[in-house]
């Protein structure tokens, strides 16, 4: 049984947009009959994911939160998964939807024997408009910049490749950007913004050929 | 005389950046000079009118790498 | 690069984002229009991420045009 573990804390506006725009996701990944596990909210923290990391290995872990390059967080910005810790993703696809991720963390995960570890080189930004902040699906400043990076769990629960993945997120983010530098809207303006840089620091560490089997 | 090529040089290059930059997006703020900014599209009058400001803001920019080859 | 300059710039353009608008910058957090110039005029990390944010985009805009041909 193919088992997604996904985390979503949700202790600020950031996070909380993460945490909804995920749940595109977790249903993805039911309807092709994966098995979910969850740390959400105030349960994402370091005992909680690295014990569900243990008993449970899962295919395809996807964090979502806040990072850094040597360290992914989860609940109230707790430290989740570090260089030490990072064993835990053998034979794993990750996937970190945080920033600069990738830079130590990602390689120390490979080198500890996980297939391929995707994240972000650099800050991972997006724009919010205020009046959404209940409603973040609706926040049209947000939305191309989370489906993008939604892409890349979407693409991996649909059998593609790392690499497959990697190229869809960049299509999206081409489509996207032809449609955003026609506009003089200031919101798409921001999304614009954000798109470019999180592309230009997308990447991946280890078997870009990897994929759930 | 080398001073004067220079910014011959640097009002070409910009000419052919401007050309790049579509249309929507030239109302992004490239230069502030004396606490006015400057859009690609107000830059790139003062720049075909030869203009000493157009030459200050084009040398600025190149100095940010916003100039392309 | 004239860090000072750089600095102007950004809060210039800065300020033409909507004031209703926040950036969710990881685990810095989240922050408006007006705190993001806060930072910048500090020369915080946040400051500074956001003075590379527009920097890049500035050198990007000739090359949108390209990347979606």
């Amino acid at each position: 049984m193919t088992r997604l573990f996904i985390t979503r804390p949700q202790h600020d506006k950031g996070t909380h947009y993460l945490y909804v725009w995920s749940e595109k996701v977790i249903c993805s990944a039911e309807n092709h009959g994966w098995t979910i596990d969850k740390s959400d909210g105030a349960k994402a923290t370091r005992n909680e994911v690295q014990s569900k990391l243990k008993k449970k290995p899962a295919n395809f872990v996807f964090f979502n939160g806040h990072g850094n390059e040597s360290e992914m967080c989860g609940h109230n910005q707790e430290t989740i998964l570090d260089e030490s810790s990072s064993y835990l993703l053998k034979d794993t696809i990750t996937f970190t939807r945080a920033c600069n991720c990738i830079t130590k963390l990602g390689k120390s995960a490979v080198d500890n024997g996980c297939k391929s570890f995707i994240g972000y080189a650099g800050k991972f930004w997006f724009p919010r408009i205020h009046k959404f902040e209940l409603t973040p699906l609706k926040d049209m400043a947000a939305k191309p910049v989370l489906e993008v990076s939604n892409q890349i769990p979407l693409s991996i629960i649909k059998n593609c490749t790392v690499s497959e993945a990697v190229d869809s997120a960049r299509a999206l983010t081409i489509k996207y950007i032809s449609k955003l530098i026609l506009s003089r809207e200031p919101y798409d303006r921001a999304a614009l913004k954000a798109l470019s840089q999180n592309d230009d620091s997308l990447t991946y560490e280890g078997n870009g050929n990897a994929k759930i089997e | 005389m080398a001073e004067e090529k220079n910014i011959e040089l640097l009002r070409s290059k910009f000419l052919k950046t401007f050309a790049k930059v579509s249309d929507s997006l030239r109302d992004e703020i490239v230069a502030v000079i004396d606490d006015q900014p400057y859009d690609w599209s107000t830059v790139n009058v003062e720049v075909r009118g030869k203009t000493k400001k157009g030459d200050q803001i084009i040398k600025l920019m190149n100095q940010l790498g916003l100039l392309s080859d | 690069m004239d860090e000072k300059y750089l600095k102007k710039l950004v809060i210039t353009r800065l300020n033409a984002v909507p004031p209703d608008v926040s950036f969710s910058i990881g685990k810095y957090g989240d922050y408006t229009r007006n705190q993001l110039i806060e930072e910048v005029e500090k020369e915080s990390e946040v400051g500074k991420a956001a003075t590379e944010m527009e920097l890049n985009f500035l050198r990007k805009l000739p090359k949108f045009a390209k990347m979606v041909e």
